[in-house]
């Protein structure tokens, strides 16, 4: 596309419905890593989108890079189901996608600030709000059930006020199970469950650990958390346990927040949602009792739901098939009242029945005797 | 001489009369022990000569491509022919795909079928071979791999097809099935006509929802049906249900629903989560359970309740998210190939339901 010539772009919006976008004014391509290009583009009424693309050449040599547009499209898709309205500045914005074509590509609003790795060192009085920020960012993508997987200098940017993440290229949704081979080994980019992978599925803890190493980075010019008993009581007690493994470990970033003495508020879930979805469940299991009235085998229980986008009722599975155990657990046995005539247990009224028994034999023994 | 536990060269025909449903008329007729075969050639039926093919192996081998016609005792029927094989084994079992024109029924048989030649059903303990090998040979050659493998999009089903679409011989450690699938047009699905007769003899039912109908979830190439808002009812969905269970409260054919077409949906949880995971080898009731209830309160989350009718009012039935593309065609061919998801999910759980696969386990699926 020259830089004024028309183009309509078909794409799928945050709901997935189909819309076209007729953009004509655009930059130059520029180079995101991994073959993806980026380059902003401006419709006739001003609206001004970033389009990350794959060209043709690059998916039919390399197709595995599209999967890493499909995690940016499924970040953004359960950011934007959390946060309906009220959208947080702390992490990008997905407009839409059309991963199909020939060309997949996502859409995002305009990012704010610059990488931190291009902003300049945070003054002192900067510190606070950065990390109150990058920790509410982290809030925000437990509450959205996703795991960047990559935060670092370059995904991470700054504008003064607030932090925003972004490139989800490596994201993965809480509870996915972990991939085999993940991700790079860049300074930063060390998010620690990667490292040592110690659970099977990905957890919010995964980004515990970059999230640490950012704050140090940023407060100490070091990334070595190795020495982190040598730095300031204020730094120490914020990243207590953040570089502990397993990630399930570590700190939430509710928790972290609260180190600093905050706890931003987030916007409200949809409530309509959650109770249409809620009756949606009952309507299915009273259906399914009045077809089966006669099963035995007890209704199972219905793993609760993590944060997500749209807070559906049940998951499937978190575990890869590989990492399941090959029995199935049995279902829990019956419970009975506690009895005298039933076998095995000791209890309070066995023995008090046992003391009374031997009371009376006593007695009798007494009376009979001369 | 009938041997019943012992085929060296294969299956033979019964010599004992055995009474035989028609799947394409209806009719019940007593197979003929020493009946006429006959082979495709091309458009055409010729009769097989046996008499003078007197080696057991060769017979089996030739029987196995063969096939009969059906008497249509009936007479209302034009000529329609039924494998060699068909009475040979346990009671056949009819498959219908259910579904609305651009449901994308064609396009799941035909990943099904693929995925099965592919021996995705192995690992549960299931072997399949053609019934028809004729038949089978030419669906694969004309409907699965130009979709499969060349990325190419159906066309849609000529409506006024009456017989199966493929029929393989499915193997478990409960014994041996025909299993024929009937592929009929969304069109002739919503009439009350000889085409959907089958249904009255189908064994199981995979019902299949197109989002663009019953989510208002369109494509240029799918559009919604209703401008302005969304058509709230399916009529093939309504026709087949209305065909069935004679007038009783549950109808007792077991079905699964399909959410047809998930790549649309990809994103949103939980369809996100479910089309990620893959076959794990074991039917898992509880995990089919768990993905009937998150797809029917998806469902109902949309107001798409005349597409839950049949979990309603058939007593075993499942819900699945499925895509047998994975991905929107762009002019007539997906650019970036096809990548079916969990096509065999809804098969696996039927015939769960229908015994195929056997066991304490299987036998919960579409139950409690």
């Amino acid at each position: 596309m020259s830089e004024n010539a028309e183009q309509k772009l078909g794409y799928r919006d945050q709901h997935g419905r189909h819309r076209t976008l007729t953009v004509r004014h655009g930059t130059a391509p520029t180079p995101t890593g991994s073959g993806i290009l980026a380059r902003s583009l401006t419709s006739d009424d001003g609206v001004t989108v970033v389009k990350k693309w794959l060209p043709a050449d690059v998916v039919s040599e390399q197709a595995w890079l599209c999967d890493l547009l499909e995690n940016e499209a499924r970040a953004g898709m359960r950011l934007a189901g959390r946060f309906p309205v009220d959208y947080p500045a702390e992490v990008t914005h997905l407009i839409g996608y059309d991963l199909d074509g020939e060309e997949p590509f996502v859409l995002l609003a305009p990012a704010r600030g610059k990488p931190l790795a291009a902003a300049h060192q945070l003054l002192v009085d900067e510190q606070l709000r950065f990390q109150v920020s990058l920790l509410k960012g982290l809030l925000i993508l437990a509450e959205a059930g996703t795991v960047h997987g990559n935060l670092s200098p370059t995904t991470v940017r700054w504008d003064g006020v607030a932090v925003q993440i972004g490139d989800f290229f490596h994201s993965a949704a809480v509870g996915d199970a972990r991939p085999l081979r993940s991700l790079r080994s860049s300074p930063m980019g060390s998010a620690a469950g990667v490292r040592q992978p110690t659970t099977s599925t990905v957890t919010t803890g995964d980004d515990v650990w970059a999230v640490g190493l950012l704050i140090l980075h940023q407060a100490t010019g070091s990334t070595d958390h190795a020495d982190l008993a040598n730095r300031g009581p204020a730094l120490r007690a914020l990243l207590e346990d953040v570089f502990t493994e397993p990630a399930h470990r570590r700190p939430t970033a509710a928790v972290l927040l609260r180190r600093l003495g905050t706890a931003p508020q987030l916007p409200a879930r949809d409530e309509h949602m959650a109770r249409t979805i809620a009756e949606g469940q009952r309507m299915f299991d009273r259906v399914l009792a009045e077809k089966w009235p006669t099963s035995n085998r007890p209704a199972p229980p219905m793993p609760s739901m993590p944060p997500s986008a749209t807070p559906m009722p049940s998951r499937p599975p978190r575990r890869p098939a590989a990492d399941r155990p090959t029995g199935r657990p049995l279902p829990p046995e019956p419970t009975k009242p506690a009895s005298a005539s039933s076998g095995g247990l000791v209890t309070p009224a066995r023995i008090v029945l046992f003391l009374i028994v031997a009371l009376l034999a006593l007695i009798v023994v007494v009376l009979v005797l001369p | 001489m009938t041997r019943p536990n012992s085929r060296p060269f294969g299956p033979v025909p019964p010599t004992a009369a055995r009474t035989v449903r028609c799947p394409i008329c209806l009719d019940t007729f007593a197979w003929p022990a020493d009946g006429v075969f006959y082979e495709r050639n091309g458009a055409e039926f010729l009769p097989v000569d046996l008499t003078a093919v007197t080696d057991e192996r060769k017979r089996a081998d030739i029987l196995r491509s063969a096939l009969l016609r059906c008497p249509n005792p009936s007479k209302d029927s034009t000529t329609h022919y039924l494998p060699a094989v068909y009475a040979s084994y346990a009671k056949p079992l009819v498959i219908g795909m259910v579904g609305g024109s651009s449901s994308g029924k064609s396009h799941l048989l035909a990943a099904m079928i693929a995925a099965i030649e592919a021996g995705e059903l192995l690992p549960y303990g299931l072997t399949c071979r053609p019934v028809d090998f004729n038949l089978h040979n030419e669906f694969l050659q004309s409907r699965a791999r130009p979709f499969t493998m060349h990325g190419k999009k159906l066309e849609a089903t000529k409506e006024g097809v009456t017989s199966y679409a493929d029929a393989l011989l499915v193997s478990s450690s409960a014994g041996t099935w025909p299993v024929a699938f009937f592929d009929i047009a969304g069109g002739d699905l919503g009439k009350v006509g000889k085409t959907g007769r089958f249904l009255a003899g189908a064994g199981g039912l995979i019902f299949v929802v197109n989002p663009s109908m019953a989510l208002g979830m369109s494509t240029d190439e799918d559009p919604s049906p209703a401008v302005g808002g969304i058509d709230r009812s399916d009529d093939a969905f309504a026709t087949v249900l209305g065909r069935l269970g004679g007038g009783a409260r549950l109808i007792d054919v077991p079905a699964a629903i399909v959410l047809n077409k998930s790549d649309r949906l990809r994103f949103l949880p939980p369809v996100d989560s479910w089309l990620r995971l893959t076959g794990t080898g074991q039917v898992d009731a509880d995990q089919i359970r768990a993905e009937s209830r998150d797809a029917y309160a998806f469902l109902h989350l949309h107001n798409a309740r005349a597409w839950l009718r049949p979990f309603h009012e058939c007593r075993s039935c499942t819900l699945h998210f499925v895509s047998a593309t994975g991905a929107e065609a762009v002019g007539g061919v997906f650019p970036r190939g096809v990548r079916p998801r969990r096509v065999l999910e809804p098969l696996i759980a039927l015939m769960a339901m229908v015994g195929i696969i056997s066991g304490p386990e299987a036998a919960e699926v579409g139950k409690r």
